[in-house]
């Protein structure tokens, strides 16, 4: 069996840790602002919500674009067997269509000497 | 007149047994195991599109959002230039294109698939060989083919080609289906296991700061002791509470679709197309659910 291909980009685990831990993060700030006591709290807090969720929206954005240089990776394997099967295919049906003509040819072949025998 | 030994007469026991044995070939053939079918095949590919249409909604919905977010963001950072670069997404639309080719590829590998698999091709080759060994008896040059023998050698034949064919699928599917795990298992990670990581974590977060504004509201209607603009503001707060989830179920959905996918053609490369087909039923299934969902999200 072949073997996977090589990916062009592997994911930064560190980094997926850290965009994991910043969700986190939004989470628990989000279950804070139910704790607020006043309106300046509440304010500090989403402010702090909107801070963490614009790194994360960066760094999930750019996690995605590394797992999908491996995505892309794997595309041109699936590329050579597809290519794979359509030589299958020019194959046999080369195949079928040599033992039809073989059949074409002997209708032929039989008119021809019928046509020669009435001839002689 | 010449005779190739192949008429009944005068040598029928050998004719009859050797019919046997081709019958018998053919019947071996054909019969030793289930050939994987060109419809699984073809069901793969119209998967593989259906995740495409899947995955296309479900990048745009969590665009829209990340950019409606930091646009308040933009806005509250008091910045004065104005570009689309201060405009966050949560998938970069050159992700999205990489996405849109791999599952066509995807799908026209199939396509190429299922064409090699295609079972008509075999009862056309017996078709053929019948036609040759007929005009071989009705030829001028005096070959005499038993019918027995002739339906024998057409069959085998036949199936041979089939045989042929199978092998060649199984050979492609095997030697194809580790990129298809990479592929699969890679999109399937980058949607995420849970709400927690990934893009799930992404809009999960992005959906937390949209409801800032309600949030922020809250406070001065709740001093105020303003019952009516309290209702509405949680009203709206739960509305979009709701959504959130429809979004999210989506994102998971999706993920269930391609890890379903892989498992499919895992199953289809160790010749259980029974497992494949049930795998594929699972995908229509989230596909049909993800629209039927995105539509009820949208709807006004």
């Amino acid at each position: 069996m072949a073997q996977a291909p090589t990916s062009s980009g592997a994911i930064n685990p560190d980094l997926a840790q850290l965009h994991t831990e910043l969700v986190a993060l939004v989470g628990e700030l989000d279950a804070a602002v139910g704790r607020a006591k006043d309106a300046t709290e509440v304010t500090a807090l989403l402010n702090e919500i909107a801070e963490v969720n614009a790194r994360v929206t960066n760094l999930g954005r750019q996690l995605f674009t590394q797992q999908t240089a491996r995505i892309t990776a794997g595309v041109a394997t699936v590329m050579e067997q597809k290519q794979a099967a359509l030589n299958a295919v020019k194959k046999i049906e080369s195949v079928k269509s040599v033992v039809e003509a073989v059949g074409k040819f002997l209708a032929v072949v039989d008119k021809v000497i019928d046509i020669a025998k009435l001839v002689l | 007149m010449s005779n190739l030994g192949l008429t009944e007469r005068g040598r029928g026991y050998r004719t009859r047994s050797g019919a046997a044995v081709t019958l018998a070939l053919a019947t071996l053939l054909v019969g030793c195991r289930t050939p994987v079918a060109s419809s699984d095949l073809s069901a793969f590919g119209k998967a593989a599109a259906g995740i495409s249409q899947q995955a296309s909604t479900a990048f745009t919905e969590s665009n829209k959002l990340a950019r409606s977010v930091s646009a308040e963001h933009f806005i509250a950072s008091g910045q004065v230039g104005l570009s689309e670069s201060q405009f966050q997404l949560a998938v970069a639309p050159s992700d999205i294109a990489a996405w849109q080719v791999a599952l066509t590829r995807l799908e026209e590998y199939s396509d190429a698939l299922a064409s090699l698999a295609d079972d008509k091709r075999a009862p056309a080759m017996s078709d053929a060989l019948l036609k040759v060994g007929k005009n071989l008896n009705n030829s001028a040059i005096g070959v005499s083919v038993s019918p027995l023998v002739g339906a024998g050698f057409a069959s085998l034949g036949g199936a041979i080609l089939a045989g042929v064919q199978d092998h060649e699928v199984r050979k492609i599917l095997a030697r194809t289906d580790p990129a298809v795990q990479q592929i699969t298992s890679e999109m399937a990670s980058a949607i995420g296991l849970s709400d927690a990581e990934g893009l799930r974590g992404t809009v999960k977060s992005n959906w937390t700061t949209s409801l800032n504004g309600v949030r922020a509201d809250y406070p001065a209607a709740a001093t105020n002791h303003d019952l009516a603009k309290q209702r509405a503001l949680v009203d709206q707060y739960l509305a979009a509470l709701d959504k959130r989830d429809a979004q999210l179920k989506t994102l998971a959905d999706l993920r269930q679709s391609i890890v379903a996918l892989g498992a499919a053609h895992a199953a289809a490369a160790a010749g259980k197309p029974a497992s494949a087909q049930a795998l594929l039923s699972i995908v229509v299934a989230r596909a049909e659910e993800t629209k039927r969902l995105y539509d009820a999200f949208t709807a006004k």
